[in-house]
């Protein structure tokens, strides 16, 4: 997408290049419209593949025994297993790979769950008190394996074998393996299908919470693999206990307190030391950036959640409750550090971080008619509220996200904050620091460069050297909303999702300006471009005609220190990437994240029975299905649902040259016999 | 009911396998990596990282703030646009993390393995005088302690306390170097030869004694190093230098060797260099850039630089466009970055550069210029220096490139060159040839200048900072989301984050 967005010229016909080699260089040479930087994309897709074969098995074996009509037990193994190959190709004249590479990895993978389970059903009084009891445990065995050998270069082009290497050969091997036993009980009592209360208890072991027996020889660290759990829930159907009035034909009310036990990755205890490609015969290697911790706990959420279910008027309204509350104390994090700490990540258990929140769901048919039309709306509505109570070891912050800005998590604030470079503004707050304006009259005012002596460099928005609060990344709230139309089997269904609030970082925003292939850098250039030689003679733009420059709002500090309104020009193309001061300021492109989403529209048909006469058909339904169609949003570009990644892991709030989400259509045929 | 007895069997014996955590240590135990290396495995990546990062950094920034070369295109370093430039505070925390560890396994052994802890130590000392000369203030005696003692957020020490702990360890160094019987290994400069690690110690001394001698009195410390060659050598020859020799084949080669070459093309010769170096007939000119495409295919070869920070299109379009502005020298170039006709550039050519020879010359003949030692004769150190980067240049640039650096007849005695004038004029003279001797190492040149304002550098038409050059690099962003308190306590003594604050030793 980098391309796409930001670089490739609208001048470009893109299908111009499909035939992508050289003429006589077939194989050796790509041809393109840039071969200074870029790519044919023919090229890129056609000859750089990553391909991937996979083999995956699932399967299990069960045996049940009946002891009595009411105990019974069962046993149980199941596996998934897979088998994968990797090959990634890498053709010659590829920009970064001039000799081309191929690189094949070989991925083993399995886990395996065996378990047994020993149940107890009994009503014990008829009618009245109903109970099921149960014992069981399970084995959790995770292995993987992993081996990839790279030709760093490749000796005759499009021969993509391991032995065709122009460089040494690199391997990388990794073995991983886990364990998690378990044991657990839960009892379930009802009560006349009125009052139900289920009780659960569980313990886990986990290997990847035991410590080495290195370490243990060692007198280091404290081990704790084993985490106990439990739940309680209790649910009542106040509307069969208590007489009720006519309009509420159900009412439900329900409380529950559950536990959640976790443990972490396999060799969270390793401090290793990594291998790097040798130098000549000197083997290199270098201690692993994360620092280990010896004592760490596993991580226990407790969430308390409370709701109703109520319906109206023989459920023509309904509505659904929900509150909860989650503390998860110790939560295990890699937190980042300071580099200068001689480490950028520290294995923590976080100490408390909260989390709470509202769902809400309302179920209605406001239009019921006798002739068979229906209109169902469905609203929902969420929202949720995190943060960090304490973290461990003196720390305050924990950073979820650094790219241009961080996404943070400060003790004691919401979670989520969004932190990065702004605009440098007038203040009047401060003498000592700078664009203090005792007059008052220009505070809050973004402030701009003036010229240098060779009358350059004027107008460009100046930064801040500090870090500036600019939004959070979580959505203050979420609704959804369907629709449904039904009439004599014609059914249309029409779902809308929105998200309130929330702010994002757009990396596509920044790259694009510099570009100039997106509409935003038509600012300036509306009446045309200030020839070159003009500018050269004119470099303060002040003989440019109107609509070929740039003038910020905002004002420039004079070197009596005095403000005065901007009034340097500046020429587009330099507007651009001074907007985001060379990739340094955030403030100009991060933007409400608000949006609408027409997620879904289908309509279908279901064919009337007697049609297929005596055929074994019935309820066959043919139905259309277009999912993503319209998005209403202020953010410019890119889809503000779309997260970017950084080796797998999510970067909320920031986005990085998204892949545009895609409208998908779809033809349905249900047939029931 | 036999089959009942089995199954509750089997279920019990499920039951107490489950019920442990029976052969856990075993299978948390990574069979992938080790948790314990020796020395020589870790020193041999200090060395390539550090030495890569010194290329990489000259290129990106040092080469075009001190106008070696200057950009045609994406022009906002040489506009002095400076946003963040993590590069040399990553890269040299990261390392310190591994000399941490030479260090600590090193005291740690029985006996004492000195060499390695005196290696560590002088590389220590370099490093740190990369962030401290760039950023100013910044963690030293906290850093690098998170596994040790949980320290995660380091306080920043004075620049002045960075130096004498510098000082102090290289001093330390050069006396524990050969104390100890065990073999150097994983060393890619010297091969394990204390006798030449010694040599860059001291040396290294003399570069740090001048780097802060507007601040300090560094006379008795400097005279003091010379007065006793014996205990303390410097480096004699180009045999001595600090560099790490690149391999043919990837991915040790030199650095830029795979670079692209749209961002190769980038930069260009500059015209500060190209001026001064055509002026005085040199020929390492040929070896720093190529002539221009126009010219070449007009068969009269020319080379000709741009003037650093001019504005996009300016640059662009400077002296008629890029085929008539001089390309960098093949001796660093990338892989295809050869001229039309010209066969690809040798891959290890060029050095990573740490210290040469030809840079103490000129620090000693700095120094015995300004009387800080009484050794020897100023013009002497001044004409080794220039004799010394000829000789290095002679000694790598590939005989297939066709470059004759022979020194031209009457080079040295040129008036531009020759040791005459007033103090001011010879001291120019100096720093002039090591500011040409100092292409390609790191952010030396532009430490130097920070120091003597030699040579007399003008900032680009079009630059963006107030007329100004940078004199300091704005600490990384990030720090102040992980180490803020203490990031603010520096910011509040040392003066603004911003690229125009001076560290120091350069303060007025």
């Amino acid at each position: 997408m980098y391309l796409f967005n930001c670089w490739l010229p609208r001048s470009v016909d893109v299908s111009d290049m499909e035939d992508y080699w050289m003429r006589g260089l077939e194989g050796r040479r790509q041809f393109g419209f840039n071969y200074n930087y870029h790519d044919n994309p023919w090229f890129t897709m056609y000859e750089n593949t990553n391909g991937q074969y996979v083999d995956r098995i699932i399967g299990n074996i069960a045996l049940k025994y009946d002891f009595t009509p009411e105990l019974s037990l069962m046993l149980r193994t199941a596996t998934d297993f897979s088998n994968e190959r990797r090959q990634y190709r890498r053709a010659f004249s590829t920009q970064r790979f001039p000799f081309g590479q191929y690189r094949e990895a070989k991925v083993f993978g399995e886990e395996r769950n065996s378990d047994f389970l020993l149940t107890y059903n009994k009503e014990l009084v008829p009618s009245t008190w109903a109970l099921t009891a149960s014992v069981g445990g399970n084995q959790l065995r995770q292995k993987s394996e992993y081996l990839e050998v790279n030709a760093p270069q490749l000796n005759i082009p499009e021969v993509y074998n391991l032995t065709n290497f122009r460089a040494p050969l690199q391997s990388t091997q990794t073995d991983i393996q886990k364990r998690i036993n378990s044991l657990y009980a839960s009892v379930q009592l009802g009560y006349k299908n009125m009052i139900f209360l289920d009780l659960t208890a569980r313990n886990d072991w986990s290997s990847a919470l035991t410590l080495p027996q290195d370490l243990k020889d060692a007198g280091i660290g404290t081990e704790d693999n084993s985490y106990f759990y439990s739940g309680a829930a209790l649910s009542a159907v106040i509307s069969d206990m208590v007489e009720m009035p006519d309009f509420l034909s159900f009412f439900k009310v329900r409380g529950s307190v559950a536990q959640v036990g976790n443990d972490t990755d396999a060799f969270t205890f390793t401090q290793a030391y990594n291998p790097s490609d040798p130098f000549g015969s000197s083997q290199v290697y270098s201690e692993t950036d994360r620092l280990a911790n010896f004592s760490l706990k596993p991580e226990i959420s407790t969430s308390f959640e409370g709701g109703v279910d109520i319906r109206f008027f023989g459920s023509r309204v309904g509505l659904d409750f929900t509150y909860y509350s989650t503390l998860t104390e110790n939560q295990i994090i890699n937190i980042p550090l300071s580099v200068t700490s001689g480490y950028n990540f520290l294995s923590i258990n976080a100490g408390e971080i909260k989390n709470n929140g509202i769902e809400v769901m309302l179920n209605t048919i406001p239009v019921k008619l006798d002739n068979g039309f229906q209109w169902g709306l469905d609203v929902n509505f969420s929202r949720n509220r995190s943060e960090v109570v304490s973290l461990s070891d003196g720390l305050t912050n924990y950073v979820m996200a650094n790219r241009r800005v961080t996404i943070e998590a400060r003790v004691g604030e919401r979670m989520g904050d969004m932190y990065g470079i702004g605009f440098a503004r007038v203040q009047n707050t401060d003498p000592t620091k700078p664009y203090y304006d005792a007059t008052g009259q220009f505070v809050g005012q973004m402030v701009y460069s003036s010229p240098n002596a060779s009358g350059q460099g004027g107008g460009r928005p100046i930064r801040t050297t500090e870090r500036i609060k600019l939004g959070n990344y979580n959505p203050d709230w979420m609704a959804g909303i369907y629709n449904t139309f039904s009439f004599k089997g014609v059914r249309l269904g029409v779902l809308l999702d929105y998200r309130h609030g929330g702010e994002l970082y757009s990396e596509t925003q920044t790259v694009g300006r510099e570009g100039g292939i997106i509409e935003e850098t038509l600012e300036g250039r509306e009446n045309g471009y200030y020839p070159q030689a003009s500018a050269a003679v004119d470099p303060q733009l002040l003989n440019a005609p109107v609509g070929t420059y740039v003038v910020g709002a905002g004002v420039s500090q004079n070197t009596d220190g005095t403000f005065q309104t901007n009034v340097h020009r500046v020429l587009p193309r330099q507007w651009h990437t001074a907007y985001t001061g060379g990739r340094a300021i955030a403030e100009g492109v991060v933007y409400d994240a608000t949006f609408m989403k027409l997620r879904e529209v289908s309509i279908g048909y279901t064919i009337p029975d007697k049609v297929f006469g005596n055929s074994p058909f019935r309820s066959v339904t043919i139905s259309l299905v277009g999912r993503n169609l319209a998005l209403w949003t202020d953010v410019p570009h890119i889809d503000p649902e779309v997260m970017s990644y950084t080796g797998g892991t999510a970067l909320p709030g920031i986005e990085n040259m998204s892949i545009p989400s895609s409208k998908s259509y779809g033809f349905n045929i249900g047939l029931k016999f | 009911m036999k089959n009942i007895r089995k199954i509750i069997l089997i279920s019990v014996a499920m039951f107490s396998a489950v019920a442990c955590d029976k052969d856990f240590e075993e299978v948390n135990t990574n069979p992938n990596v080790p948790t314990t290396v020796t020395p020589d495995l870790l020193l041999s990546g200090v060395i390539r990282n550090m030495l890569n990062l010194q290329v990489n950094e000259a290129w990106g920034t040092g080469n075009i703030v001190i106008q070696h070369t200057a950009k045609i295109q994406f022009v906002n370093e040489d506009r002095y646009l400076w946003g963040e430039d993590n590069d040399y505070w990553n890269g040299v925390y990261n390392n310190m993390r591994n000399v941490q560890n030479i260090i600590d396994f090193a005291e740690a052994a029985v006996p004492v393995q000195n060499n390695y802890l005196a290696v560590a130590l002088i590389m220590k000392s370099w490093m740190f005088s990369l962030v401290t000369d760039a950023y100013g203030d910044a963690p030293y005696t906290e850093a690098t302690k998170g596994k040790t003692q949980g320290n995660y957020v380091p306080k920043y020490d004075t620049q002045e306390t960075i130096y004498s702990g510098i000082l102090a360890d290289l001093d330390r160094a050069n006396s524990l170097l050969g104390t100890s019987a065990e073999a150097v290994g994983g060393d890619l400069m010297y091969g394990g030869s204390t006798a030449k690690w010694k040599k860059l110690a001291n040396s290294l001394r003399l570069r740090y004694l001048m780097r802060i001698s507007n601040k300090k009195d560094v006379k008795a410390d400097m005279q003091a190093i010379l007065d006793n060659a014996a205990a303390n050598p410097i480096f004699e020859s180009n045999a001595d230098n600090a560099v790490l020799v690149y391999q043919t084949s990837a991915p040790n080669q030199w650095p830029l060797y795979t670079a692209r070459v749209g961002s190769f093309d980038e930069f260009r010769l500059s015209k500060t260099l190209g001026d001064y170096l055509t002026s005085t007939s040199d020929p390492r000119l040929a070896v720093f850039a190529r002539p221009t495409e126009t010219s070449v295919a007009a068969g009269t070869p020319e080379i000709e630089g741009i003037p650093n920070g001019l504005e996009d299109t300016q640059a662009l379009s400077y002296n008629g466009g890029p085929q008539n502005v001089s390309r960098v020298g093949l001796t660093f170039a990338c892989l295809v970055c050869a001229d039309a006709g010209q066969s690809a550039p040798v891959a290890n050519a060029a050095r990573g550069l740490l210290m040469t020879y030809g840079e103490l010359q000129f620090l000693l003949a700095e120094a015995r210029e300004k009387s800080f030692i009484t050794t020897g004769v100023a013009e002497t150190y001044y004409l080794n220096g220039i004799n010394a980067n000829f000789d290095y240049y002679r000694s790598i640039v590939p005989s297939s490139y066709g470059i004759d650096l022979t020194m031209p007849a009457g080079y040295l005695t040129q008036p531009a060159i020759a040791y005459t004038g007033t103090t001011p004029e010879k001291l120019t003279k100096i720093g002039t040839q090591k500011w040409v001797a100092l292409v390609f190492n790191g952010l030396e040149a532009w430490f130097d200048w920070r120091r003597t304002g030699i040579p007399a550098l003008l900032p680009g038409a079009s630059n963006l900072n107030n007329d100004l050059i940078p004199v300091r690099y704005i600490y990384p962003v990030v720090e102040q989301s992980l180490n803020g308190d203490n990031r603010t306590e520096a910011v509040a003594r040392q003066g603004a984050d911003n690229i125009n604050t001076p560290v120091w030793w350069d303060k007025p």
